[in-house]
């Protein structure tokens, strides 16, 4: 409890920071003497404007990111961004014939949003007013904008001025060119989208959640979703620049997907995804400024893919790691109480149960005598085995001859103690037939605790069973035959 | 009147599925809401809610409109209707119950977040609180969300198929919990597929096909008649059902 409202509050910290961040962001682009010697970066101003203007978009991006993953819709940002192509060239176009900067940002921008919101409302279109699902018109959209716009930019490209060269920037990345403007540019737009979901977060939440409960609270969903779709296209409006139209995809959907594999509520997925696209892109920008070759959008993706790898990999949550982990910690323990219990039941066969007795050390057997481990593999048997003696459980007399210790025989009673309860709670309670329940405690047994073997006991009749090891229910060792005995009741 | 429907109807794409519903149900009671499959069930707590764009008629809750007593309505959707790998936790599911009195934007006070403690208690599920509602069983899902409207502090509960695949422990819980609403005074309309428990479940019926078959309480309602008029040719369902009544009858001293 006290652990999930400290960890509320530092994800609520970190979305703060991530807004100050944005304005921190401008302030250090300020070529001031204070921040000069504040900041002793080996980077020179160019390199600082971009790093800072990269990383603000990843922060920003990651955050957006989440929700349009949680709503499945993270390739509307794709269409949006392959629909800003014929908005930049008919900016262009136009700014050169009212004899303007065509490549200026003020110009080029507004066009890109445009057709990128024209792009989108399409899709929207498309999927409202005809049979097509949403895929599909995406799919549509998508091709027909990119494609319109390359022909705009061959057109462009062929025009006497000749001078439209560094259009092709917006397509993969170019970094580079990353002017203090832009960069401030990126900082106000990032601010204003984080703020806004800071402020509208409930009413986001239940609409990425759950929109009828939205509209049944009479939040304006309607509103909400123009508001985050309006923030996606600024986002990557503001984002083509420096990653480029193909690729800013990356920055909305790596960031957030990466970051689901390390915690299980919203805000902190939020605040883990902005800090991935935050590293993601300061590195990827950092990369292309030292390699100028590589183009800015490819390196900030690569970088983006190997945190996402190392997410799906060591994630706390659902990490395929510590998957494997715990399957393997699973099945070693499994191993170890199954041979407990076979080790017992080989004693209980020869008459000699060493806790009736109160032996200190059990008669002595061969591992290969034991029935129900017969047909493991030797090498996992002598794990198991070694194991046992390791921990003290088992002592080795012989070559093949083995004993049980005070200890092993402490913790053999135990388990084969469960592993007969269970069959008992499922022979009584749930009236399972003789052959199942061997089956059925064993599958069960191994995730019983002490509290609910305690629980076992209460429930099963004749309470009394008190520290004794109930009597088995099939015949040990023998299970073949009983099988086959039940098989012959069934078809006589 | 909790609620009153006059001459509502609804289409999809020109098919009609729901043709001129008159409906009043009293305050208070515990209502089931019965039909064979397309009788229009879900879409008529929808229409209830103007979710669904309707082509003609009047809803009024309380004697107003919905939009005015909106707060003191809930409706807890068909479980699959949202996306149970969402990151959040029980709790955070219930709370959102409460978004709806808590303002704009101010964070939330001790009061949502005790609405929201005490509503995951009433229905059992106060130890699956900090729980990721992507490990929840289906029963205890469907908990969560009935947690979630009771959070709500709703006079009006709408509930669509809430017993849909869930265990018996759950069900037993849910009942349980709509008795205690009911003995608070609160209405519930709920849809319900399982014929044999609708009589031991409910105090008022609704029998809907397209429209109104039958509504009233549940002695006058649940006859072989009626549903014979609901269910028309299903003949497996009837037989099972006119059983099920003789049984009752039966019973009946």
């Amino acid at each position: 409890m006290i652990l999930h409202g400290i960890s509320f509050g530092i994800s609520f910290g970190i979305l703060w920071v991530s807004l100050s961040f944005h304005l921190l962001g401008i302030a250090m682009l300020m070529e001031t003497a204070a921040v000069e010697s504040l900041t002793p970066f080996i980077f020179d101003y160019n390199t600082r404007v971009v790093v800072v203007g990269t990383s603000l978009l990843g922060l920003a991006g990651g955050a957006i990111g989440v929700l349009l993953l949680l709503r499945k819709r993270a390739l509307i940002g794709d269409a949006i961004a392959h629909a800003t192509l014929p908005g930049l060239a008919l900016a262009f176009f136009v700014a050169t014939a009212l004899q303007i900067d065509g490549k200026s940002l003020w110009i080029l921008l507004p066009g890109a949003a445009i057709t990128g919101l024209i792009g989108a409302m399409t899709v929207v279109a498309i999927r409202t007013f005809s049979p097509i699902k949403e895929d599909a018109a995406m799919g549509i959209v998508l091709s027909v904008f990119f494609g319109a716009g390359i022909a705009m930019m061959r057109i462009i490209q062929q025009m006497p001025d000749g001078y439209a060269a560094g259009l092709e920037g917006f397509i993969f990345g170019k970094t580079a060119s990353m002017r203090f403007q832009d960069a401030c540019l990126i900082a106000v737009s990032g601010a204003t989208v984080v703020g806004l979901l800071v402020l509208f977060r409930r009413q986001v939440e239940l609409m990425c959640f759950d929109e009828s409960l939205a509209r049944t609270q009479g939040w304006p969903v309607t509103f909400v979703d123009i508001g985050l779709m309006a923030a996606t296209t600024t986002i990557v409006i503001v984002g083509l620049q420096a990653v480029g139209m193909i690729l800013i995809i990356a920055m909305l959907v790596i960031p957030a997907a990466a970051a689901r594999f390390w915690t299980w509520r919203l805000w902190p997925t939020i605040a883990t995804s902005s800090f991935i696209g935050c590293i993601g892109a300061a590195s990827g920008a950092i990369i292309s400024t030292m390699a100028p070759r590589v183009p800015s959008g490819a390196a900030i993706v690569i970088v983006l893919v190997i945190l996402f790898s190392f997410s799906a990999l060591f994630g706390r949550k659902n990490g395929t790691v510590w998957r494997w982990a715990r399957r393997f910690q699973q099945r070693r323990e499994t191993d170890q109480q199954h041979l407990l219990r076979s080790i017992y039941e080989w004693l209980e066969l020869k008459g000699s149960k060493p806790h009736d007795f109160g032996q200190t050390r059990s008669e002595s057997f061969l591992l290969n005598d034991l029935e129900f481990v017969r047909n493991w593999s030797p090498s996992r048997l002598a794990r198991t085995a070694n194991r046992f003696q390791r921990n003290g459980l088992l002592v080795q007399l012989s070559q093949n001859r083995w004993a049980l210790t005070a200890t092993g025989i402490q913790q053999c009673v135990r388990a084969i103690r469960q592993h007969r309860l269970l069959e008992l709670y499922f022979a009584q309670i749930a009236n399972l037939s003789p052959e199942a329940i061997d089956r059925g405690a064993d599958y069960s047994e191994h995730a019983l605790d002490d509290q609910m073997l305690a629980e076992l006991e209460r429930d099963i009749d004749g309470a009394s069973i008190g520290y004794e090891v109930p009597e088995s229910l099939h015949p040990i060792g023998n299970i073949q035959s009983l099988n086959n005995q039940s098989r012959n009741e069934a078809n006589p | 009147m909790a609620i009153s429907i006059r001459a509502m109807t609804v289409a999809y794409q020109r098919k009609p599925v729901l043709w001129e519903v008159n409906l009043d149900i009293p305050t208070g009671k515990l209502v089931g809401l019965v039909g064979p499959n397309g009788a229009g069930k879900s879409t008529l707590l929808k229409a209830i809610l103007g979710m669904v764009p309707t082509i003609g008629g009047s809803v009024s809750i309380f004697g107003l409109d919905y939009q005015d007593v909106r707060s003191r309505v809930a409706y807890v959707p068909q479980r699959s209707s949202v996306d149970w790998d969402f990151p959040a936790t029980v709790r955070d599911v219930v709370t959102m119950g409460t978004y709806g009195s808590a303002g704009w934007f101010w964070p939330l006070t001790k009061r949502e977040r005790n609405r929201a403690h005490e509503a995951m208690e009433q229905v059992g599920i106060l130890d699956l609180a900090n729980r990721p509602i992507n490990q929840l069983s289906g029963g205890q899902q469907q908990r969560a969300f009935l947690a979630r409207a009771l959070a709500q502090q709703a006079d009006l509960f709408l509930m669509d198929e809430p017993f849909a695949a869930v265990d018996a422990a759950t069900e037993r819980a849910i009942v349980d919990c709509l008795r205690r609403l009911q003995e608070l005074g609160k209405t519930t309309l709920l849809v319900h597929h399982d014929l044999h428990t609708v009589p031991e479940y409910f105090d008022y019926l609704v029998l809907l096909n397209v429209r109104t078959v039958a509504v009233g309480p549940m002695a006058e309602t649940f006859t072989d008649e009626n549903l014979q008029r609901t269910y028309g040719g299903r003949l497996t369902i009837l037989d099972e059902v006119s059983e099920a009544i003789r049984r009752r009858e039966a019973a009946r001293p």
